[in-house]
């Protein structure tokens, strides 16, 4: 009516209504659809967990060959030659774990233990060397909650994340023996040379006011989770974050008082926060890590197997040990090759 | 429930029909009975009145809009630094994002232009604030301490990138979560507060525009009213003086009305012309920023990017559906597919050889992206200069006109005075 009423005056006045040209606001624009999440395959679970997770120990993993085949007579139809035909290992990897897998700003490129294990898969399949090898690696950079979800979509070929082997994994991927036996600790503040804010987990639990950061979706989220719920303390007290490094933002914020991760990931960690973090306390969860692969391609696993063997006679795992963990982490034990699960 | 008339009002003339039948009423027994002399009397207060009414509102009309096309301007201003001020810090914050890209020294350059940058929304939001409405200061004092927090965090990410750190990637994500989550936010919100300033100035300077000629009309009616009963009275066809001064009233109204319009259309054509496009190209241009951040994103965060490449999907769409070409030839369209292809190229690459990504993206993407952002920048430019002149040449005039109007209406009425005093001399 009103509208009606201001153009009959407009009429007989020829002016005086509200502008007709209206500056526009900006249109909204629909948000990109997100991508689904890569479907995961239901995996019929081992018969038996073939470890000893009590004590620590990994699963059985599938036997080695009996020796690493020459990348030019591996066997015909095999997992190994597919990838070599290929000409690239697909490796499920970190960009953010310092000392396992992360990123080199100056060279660009993702080094570290775990990356040193994967280039000397990829020397055996493609027969080069361990300058080359590099460039035989397909990169796929994950958080640890897609280790095992890209191995299942057939994204990766193998996964060398810090990761560790226990029976529930088994039970949805195969993985090879261990290759390093980690376990889990706490990184707190240095309140005087070698003191922590706390000395241990159980005194950290003890403390209400202490909040933890922990890695989604990893163990240490399982362990932690388990031990508040068992001390009746509010589960609030634990922020599981997708990306270790976020942790260790919240932690220089002051925002948690500690982070609960495998010792190897915490020393990584500590490094970046000289000289004011501290790993405390004894193991509260023994973590052997293990190289994931696809459930099936069993010649893969016992290819790789073979791989490691060699590596742990001839002196390259501990020369591999010595090159990234030695000076953080010092003497190191040779995890055991338990490689006695039957072959299905 | 059904609805029931007062008593009191059965019968009676409602309202201000009824005043009218008074107002009649009252002017009917006055004349009645009335000799010439007073009726002449009476004439003259009237056209005194209605000449003076004329020149008092009139002036008043071209007064307010004058001050209500200012208002647009002060607005679309404001409107263009405040967006100014966004595109500077979305751009910083791609800058910092390709320089930990590029690591070590292929750096430099891009932290100078970073610094640069920051620089820029620092004294801007300064310069903005000041003269600027309470609303709009107080909201940029809150973006100045979302900047400097959002700058000691891209510190923190540089300087452990450049120790070969990872949690440098940590802290420039919760760097663009400030600029995202909080900065981006308030200035798109002012920006709609001064889009909605420009629309009410205009909506304004076309309301006052009806006085001059409301007003003029009537004192125009009034003075052929009683020129009409003084030619029938008096048996003459003219009285000089009251016909000149109606002939003043009426080229003051076309005059008036005649520039009012002028005035009016020269704001509404740059609203709707330059100001528009200023303000698409400025949203291309943000747009355009916030999708290399995300671009770059990807690659520093490569296997857990899929938030990254929605961002990035995102601005790239707003930038293009931002567009607004003013000719056939359109080089911010261009610009925009262009790079939306290069970048695509990219992150498409990125899944198969990171490496060759991290190289397209810092060399061809790079200047594809520049090309564009210039493009948008150019076209920002130029039609931003462009509305500024159209609204101040909007308001030329206007000023001159209110003491015309005025003066004149002024003349008018003294010169129906003379007119009117003239009979009244020979009737005695």
């Amino acid at each position: 009516m009103n509208r009606v009423a201001c153009l009959v005056a407009a009429g007989l006045l020829l002016v005086g209504c509200g502008s007709d040209v209206q500056l526009a606001s900006p249109a909204p624009v629909t948000a990109a659809p997100t991508t689904a999440a890569a479907p995961t395959t239901s995996i019929a679970p081992e018969a038996t967990c073939l470890g000893d997770e009590a004590v620590g120990r990994a699963p059985q993993s599938y036997p080695a060959l009996e020796s690493v085949p020459a990348a030019t007579e591996l066997p015909e139809g095999s997992t190994m030659e597919a990838i070599r035909e290929r000409g690239a290992l697909r490796v499920g990897v970190s960009s953010d774990t310092l000392l396992f897998g992360s990123r080199n700003p100056s060279s660009g490129e993702i080094e570290g233990f775990d990356i040193d294990m994967l280039k000397q898969v990829a020397m055996a399949i493609f027969g080069v060397s361990e300058e080359e090898s590099y460039d035989y690696l397909e990169l796929v950079v994950m958080p640890y909650s897609q280790r095992i979800s890209k191995l299942l979509a057939d994204e990766v070929d193998i996964v060398a994340h810090t990761m560790t082997v226990n029976c529930a994994r088994w039970t949805r991927i195969a993985f090879s023996t261990e290759y390093y036996h980690a376990g889990q600790r706490l990184l707190v503040r240095e309140v005087s040379p070698e003191v922590g804010e706390f000395a241990s987990l159980e005194e950290f639990i003890s403390d209400a006011d202490a909040t933890v950061c922990v890695p989604a979706d990893g163990t240490s989220e399982e362990e932690i989770g388990a031990r508040l719920v068992e001390a009746g303390a509010d589960s609030k007290r634990m922020q599981a974050e997708t990306e270790i490094s976020d942790c260790l933002v919240l932690f220089q914020q002051g925002k948690v008082a500690a982070i609960a991760s495998d010792d190897t990931v915490l020393a990584g960690l500590a490094i970046q926060d000289d000289p004011n973090a501290i790993v405390v306390g004894p193991f509260f969860s023994e973590e052997p890590y293990a190289l994931g692969m696809q459930p099936g391609q069993v010649d893969f696993v016992q290819f790789v197997n073979a791989v490691l063997a060699g590596m742990r006679e001839d002196g390259t795992w501990q020369a591999i040990y010595d090159r990234w963990l030695f000076g953080t982490l010092g003497e190191a034990k040779l995890p055991d090759a338990r490689d006695d699960r039957p072959l299905p | 429930m059904t609805a029931t008339q007062p008593s009191g009002s059965v019968g009676q003339p409602g309202g201000a029909a009824g005043l009218l039948a008074a107002a009649v009423k009252w002017l009917r027994s006055r004349l009645a009975g009335n000799t010439t002399p007073s009726l002449l009397r009476l004439a003259m207060v009237v056209t005194t009145a209605l000449t003076v009414l004329f020149g008092v509102f009139g002036a008043l009309g071209v007064s307010r809009r004058e001050a209500a096309l200012a208002d647009a301007r002060v607005a679309a201003e404001q409107l263009l630094a405040v967006q100014e001020l966004r595109v500077n810090l979305v751009h910083a914050d791609a800058l910092a994002s390709e320089a930990y890209l590029a690591g070590g020294e292929a750096s430099g350059s891009l932290r100078t232009e970073y610094e640069a940058e920051i620089a820029a929304v620092g004294v801007g939001v300064a310069a903005v604030s000041n003269g600027s409405s309470p609303a709009v200061a107080s909201a940029l004092g809150e973006v100045a301490q979302q900047v400097a927090r959002y700058a000691g965090l891209v510190e923190q990410a540089q300087a452990n990138n450049r120790q070969g750190f990872p949690v440098g990637a940590a802290f420039l994500r919760q760097a663009n979560t400030v600029v995202t989550k909080e900065s981006v936010p308030l200035f798109t919100g002012l920006e709609q507060t001064l889009r909605g300033q420009v629309n009410s100035a205009l909506d304004r300077a076309s309301r006052a525009g009806a006085w001059l000629p409301l007003f003029g009309a009537a004192a125009l009616a009034g003075l052929a009213v009683i020129g009409a009963w003084l030619s029938v009275r008096f048996r003459r066809l003219l009285n000089i003086p009251l016909a000149l001064a109606s002939g003043v009233v009426a080229v003051l109204l076309i005059v008036g009305y005649s520039m009012q319009a002028d005035a009016i259309t020269t704001a509404q054509d740059a609203t709707a012309g330059p100001l528009t496009l200023a303000d698409s190209a400025a949203q291309v241009r943000a747009a355009e920023f916030a999708a290399r951040r995300e671009e770059t994103a990807v690659l520093i965060y490569r296997g857990n990017n899929q938030a990254q490449r929605d961002a990035f999907a995102l601005a790239i769409n707003t930038a293009a559906a931002a567009v607004r070409c003013p000719a056939t030839e359109c080089p911010v369209q261009a610009g925009v597919t262009r790079y939306r292809a290069a970048a695509e190229s990219v992150i498409e690459l990125s899944e198969r050889d990171g490496d060759a990504a991290r190289e397209a993206s810092l060399n061809s993407s790079s200047a594809d992206f520049r090309a564009a952002a210039d493009a948008a920048g150019q076209e920002t430019t130029e039609q931003g200069a462009a509305a500024s002149a159209a609204f101040a040449d909007s308001a030329d005039g206007l000023g001159t006109l209110r003491v015309v109007v005025f003066a004149g209406a002024l003349v008018a009425a003294a010169l129906a005075l003379a007119g009117l005093g003239q009979r009244l001399k020979e009737y005695r």
